[in-house]
């Protein structure tokens, strides 16, 4: 019967030692085991109640009460502070989930990441620009179609390269000193900036891109994200704009070098026509003066027609050759008090203003303009001569007007005259043209255009109102001066021109 | 009786000697009538151009007899030398500067009058385009030249004075 009671205890003590040491290897080989002390504890509690145990069987042949008092004493504290340690650990244990849960919550984790995964991909892929997702070594770990597309390769191709397969063969050297530079800081920012950037496609053709770059990190290690974008399109379109504006230039220069020659050749002509035309006069004159008796009635008579002839045409050489120095012999622009220049060409035509019993007003104040002052000059000579040459029925008046548009001044030179019909607006303007013969109104068409030359060259524009039978009125836009910048010349106080 | 020589008539008068450099006939024409219709007594030289002008001044041949000119009218468009060679040329030299040369010219260019005085020219007057101007022109000239100014020393030209005011 005894050995009942000895086999049990011992057996007991055995696996009193045994589970304990199973806890503690297992709390030193799995180190993420929860509630660790108390285990630790537990498997102490146990130890030491297996050692009570063994001393109950050990007393039953040796006496040792004090050893065994001892024993179970310490094992009523372990097993004291174990309760006290499971206390607090009961609501965390309590807490935990079960594993169902937990793979439950790994699943869901696990696709909601495949998810944002999936979201990743798609929106690289969705990307308009041709991603490429480059590693701290230079190594491609991930591209979308448009990147596929822009350089001809498919991803398996590029991705595990080095990125430097996609750049011309001349960059690749400076290729990855460049990424190392941008690693070290990596804010986002264009490629390249104010130069050009290529990339080399599969079939070996550089194509013109932008590149914005990059950087994230992820587990650690640090990407650089370039977008590409091919702008083959927007260089072409540039180079059409340049090419147009070169055209444009070229255009511009040859019209410039045409407009110098053609005043080149009408000042020549005119003035290589003077020197023969002097003569014709001359001589013309010469002959009525010393042989005019001997020429008959008729004779005198076709010699007068000769001298007239040669007379307007040598007015109409002046005048061409005056034109063609409205820009060669024109002085710089300045500020210039139109009054002036308008009582000059008062005074120069008062024999005509006499004659013609005319009346020649204008209101006081115009403000100041941008011109010439002696080609202005000239300006108001020829509306104002056409005004008297031009009259109606009643004497002529003749009225200067002013008024202030903005940055530019516009004069009036109004007149009762006979008018211009509206369809001539245009042709009055053209040198040579004119609406009347010689019977009916000497003249030979030049005025009009030099007027227009010379505002034109002031910048300004000049334009009519008319109505033929009641009077024409001529506006003068000229560009108007600031008031401090007023110049006198001397020979705007010379209002009489010299004779002759 | 013996007769008393009247010293007021039959002045021996040395003509003024004029060199005209003009290359166009026809305005030499011209210029010669002008300069010699009234009682003074102008005697004309003409040349066709520069080289000839030098020429003709410094007497080598075929000018070995020309006389040294107490005017010259000079115009600036001519072959071979033109008129503004011949100023620099006339006006370089130390026997030949005080001469007046007046130039007589169709060109009213500024570059030419202001090129002309540069070269010491002593007046520069544009032929003008009307026959009576051109004529008004030379008579003016005559006027100033031959009355109102005094000529360099070295000529022999005595002026009459009444043939002046009367002109």
């Amino acid at each position: 019967m005894g050995w009942l009671h000895i086999v049990s205890d011992v057996m007991i003590a055995v696996s009193y030692v045994a589970i304990p040491c199973v806890l503690c290897w297992f709390a030193w080989r799995r180190n993420w085991l929860p509630f660790k002390g108390v285990i630790l504890l537990f498997a102490a509690f146990i130890l030491c109640c297996g050692m009570t145990h063994l001393m109950e069987a050990v007393v039953f042949w040796w006496p040792a009460y004090g050893l065994a008092g001892v024993l179970k004493a310490v094992t009523a504290v372990v097993s004291g502070a174990t309760v006290l340690a499971l206390l607090p650990v009961i609501p965390r244990a309590l807490a935990m989930r079960s594993p169902t849960d937990l793979e439950r919550e790994v699943r869901q984790r696990t696709a909601e990441l495949e998810n944002a995964r999936a979201m990743a991909a798609l929106m690289v892929e969705a990307s308009p620009a041709g991603v490429v997702v480059v590693d701290g070594d230079g190594v491609v770990v991930q591209v979308n179609a448009v990147t596929e597309q822009l350089f001809g390769y498919s991803r398996q191709e590029i991705i595990g390269n080095k990125v430097e397969m996609l750049v011309p063969a001349r960059f690749t050297s400076q290729h990855s000193g460049q990424r190392e530079s941008f690693m070290r800081s990596p804010e986002p920012r264009q490629m390249g900036l104010g130069r050009d950037v290529f990339a080399r496609h599969a079939d070996g053709r550089e194509i013109p891109v932008e590149i914005g770059l990059s950087a994230f990190e992820s587990q650690g290690r640090r990407f650089v994200l370039a977008a590409v974008v091919d702008v083959s399109e927007r260089a072409r379109l540039q180079r059409e704009a340049d090419e147009n504006s070169r055209r444009v230039a070229a255009a511009n220069e040859a019209l410039q070098r045409s407009n110098e020659e053609l005043e080149q050749f009408a000042f020549v002509a005119s003035h290589d026509l003077q020197e023969p035309l002097r003569k014709i006069s001359s001589f013309c004159q010469l002959l009525q003066e010393e042989q005019g008796e001997r020429l008959g009635e008729d004779g005198r008579e076709y010699l007068g027609i000769a001298i007239h002839g040669a007379e307007r045409l040598k007015t109409l050489v002046r005048d061409l050759l005056d034109f063609s120095r409205i820009t060669t012999r024109g002085k710089p622009l300045r500020a210039v008090d139109p009054i002036v220049s308008l009582e000059a060409a008062i005074s120069d035509l008062e024999l005509q203003i006499k004659e013609a019993g005319a009346t020649v007003t204008y209101d006081e104040g115009l403000p100041l303009v941008i011109a010439d002052s002696t080609q202005l000059r000239t300006v108001f000579q020829n509306l104002i001569g056409n005004a008297l040459k031009y009259q109606g029925d009643h004497a002529p008046e003749v009225h200067v007007g002013a008024s202030s548009q903005g940055s530019f001044v516009r004069l009036s030179v109004s007149d009762n005259g006979i008018g211009i019909a509206r369809e001539h607006f245009d042709r009055i303007f053209k040198i040579f043209q004119r609406l009347h013969n010689q019977r009916e109104y000497a003249g030979n068409g030049i005025g009009l255009a030099h007027c227009k030359k010379i505002v034109e060259r002031f910048g300004g524009r000049i334009w009519l109102e008319s109505t033929p039978g009641e009077g024409t009125t001529f506006y003068l836009e000229f560009h108007a001066a600031e008031p401090l910048e007023v110049a006198h010349d001397a020979d705007e106080r010379a209002l009489v021109a010299p004779a002759g | 009786m013996t007769p008393t020589k009247e010293h007021s008539s039959h002045r021996q008068v040395e003509p003024i000697k004029v060199l005209l450099i003009d290359d166009d006939d026809d305005d030499v024409r011209l210029v010669t009538k002008s300069l010699s219709n009234n009682r003074l007594f102008v005697d004309i030289t003409r040349v066709e151009d520069g080289l000839q002008a030098l020429a003709y001044l410094h007497q080598s041949p075929p000018y070995q007899n020309g006389d040294r000119p107490d005017l010259i009218l000079l115009d600036l468009n001519m072959p071979r030398m033109d008129g503004r060679e011949t100023l620099r040329e006339i006006k370089g030299d130390p026997r030949l500067q005080q001469i007046p040369v007046v130039v007589l010219t169709s060109s009213d260019d500024d570059r030419d009058i202001l090129t002309s005085y540069d070269q010491r020219a002593n007046s520069f007057v544009t032929k003008p385009l009307d026959l009576h101007q051109f004529q008004h022109v030379l008579n003016e000239l005559k006027q100033y030249w031959f009355c109102v100014v005094k000529l360099p020393a070295s000529s022999d030209a005595t002026t009459e004075l009444e043939a002046c005011s009367a002109s």
